[in-house]
């Protein structure tokens, strides 16, 4: 029964995966871009509301995919009126000045694990670097998941200056999750 | 002349007066035991630390606005009158007192409202972690910042040694009161007092 079940799953996947284009319609309700950091020893999470994501993937061709991620820096809510406050501020994001983060990759590899990796340029507080988004792809029932999770270092940014340069009161590692629901754009139509 | 007698015959502070001055020496003692224990916390207490700063400066603007409101209600109801056969000079010094308690708690509020706006860590004031209090927007744009906090915390600091000063010399003068003159003078400011036995006389007042 569930071998069976697994099967038409695997079926389908390979079927839909190689019967239909590559291009994802997102679902901005089901995804989310969070971040994860610690202050004062406390662990809490931050997350964007507003967010463009463009993906281009196609399991079976990944070298082919790309991903480009604009995130709104003003749709923060870091879940407490005081962070809410401080974050979009000038020692932080300085999200007057930087209002968008952006992450666009230049290239797309499966991993030895299943997972994949995708390589590119993240903008963020007017800072680019590379960095390399590893990720995973789910594909169920229409609907594909993918879930990437990176830690960065806020100092590579320059987010968090002055007094808040060291890891002393707010940490210096900050983990990112994108975790995005889309759909094939041709079966949406 | 009506006005006159119905200030005279007035034994105590109004029940508005009694509550603003018991209510400001708790929220002002709280101060006088949080501020040193926050400034002097280690990095291990980073947590406690910015709680307790957050707290100190929930109960000092909540200090600022009560001295608000209790300076209306100063100016807008006289207190009682002081005992006729007070020394002038006793008097003078009590008013001076009474004057630069006032003062002084006000300008410490307002130090620390600076400081707090001054401060390179920006960390924005949000009161008992419910209302979002402003900074004072020029302390915000200094250009040297770290001076101008330092400074001010040292104001803010000596400020209070001197307020906790003439806090116990305003305890010791009233205890003097109750205790060395036993003239009741505590009674006027504490509201479920028998005040009949020492309270002014009003017919003495008048004469």
């Amino acid at each position: 029964m569930t071998t069976k079940t697994l099967i038409v799953c695997f079926l389908l996947s390979v079927f839909s995966a190689s019967a239909l284009a590559s291009d994802w319609i997102i679902d901005k309700e089901a995804s989310h871009v969070s971040f994860f950091a610690k202050q004062t020893g406390n662990k809490f999470t931050g997350s964007f509301s507003r967010f463009t994501i463009e993906v281009s993937f196609d399991p079976s061709h990944p070298e082919s995919g790309s991903i480009t991620a604009k995130i709104d820096m003003t749709s923060l809510d870091a879940g407490d009126k005081q962070r809410n406050i401080a974050l979009p501020g000038k020692e932080w994001f300085d999200s007057e000045i930087f209002p968008t983060a952006n992450f666009v990759s230049s290239s797309m590899s499966k991993t030895s694990d299943g997972t994949y990796v995708a390589r590119g340029a993240l903008t963020l507080h007017g800072v680019t670097k590379p960095i390399s988004l590893p990720f995973t792809f789910v594909e169920s029932e229409g609907k594909a998941r993918v879930t990437a999770m990176i830690s960065l270092n806020r100092g590579d940014f320059g987010v968090g200056s002055g007094a808040w340069a060291t890891g002393k009161w707010v940490s210096l590692e900050v983990g990112v999750e994108i975790s995005i629901v889309a759909e094939r754009a041709g079966e949406s139509q | 002349m009506k006005n006159n007698a119905a200030n005279t015959k007035q034994s105590g502070y109004t029940l508005v007066a009694m509550t603003l001055h018991w209510v400001l020496a708790a929220l002002i003692t709280s101060q006088f035991l949080v501020g040193p224990v926050m400034t002097r916390l280690s990095d291990a207490d980073a947590d406690l630390q910015f709680t307790l700063y957050q707290f100190h400066k929930s109960i000092g603007i909540t200090i600022l606005i009560l001295m608000g409101i209790r300076l209306v209600w100063r100016i807008l109801h006289k207190p009682p009158a002081l005992p006729e056969d007070f020394p002038a000079t006793i008097v003078t010094v009590s008013k001076v007192v009474h004057g630069t308690l006032y003062a002084l708690v006000i300008i410490l509020c307002l130090v620390g409202w600076s400081l707090v706006s001054a401060s390179p860590y920006n960390i924005p004031t949000v009161l008992f972690g419910e209302v979002v209090w402003p900074h004072i927007w020029f302390m915000e744009q200094l250009t040297d910042k770290q001076a101008a906090e330092t400074a001010l915390k040292a104001v803010h600091t000596y400020g209070a040694y001197v307020l906790l000063t003439l806090v116990t010399l305003h305890t010791f003068a009233a205890l003097y009161h109750q205790f060395y003159r036993k003239d009741g003078l505590i009674g006027r400011m504490l509201p479920f007092a028998p005040r009949a036995p020492s309270a002014p006389n009003p017919a003495k007042e008048k004469g």
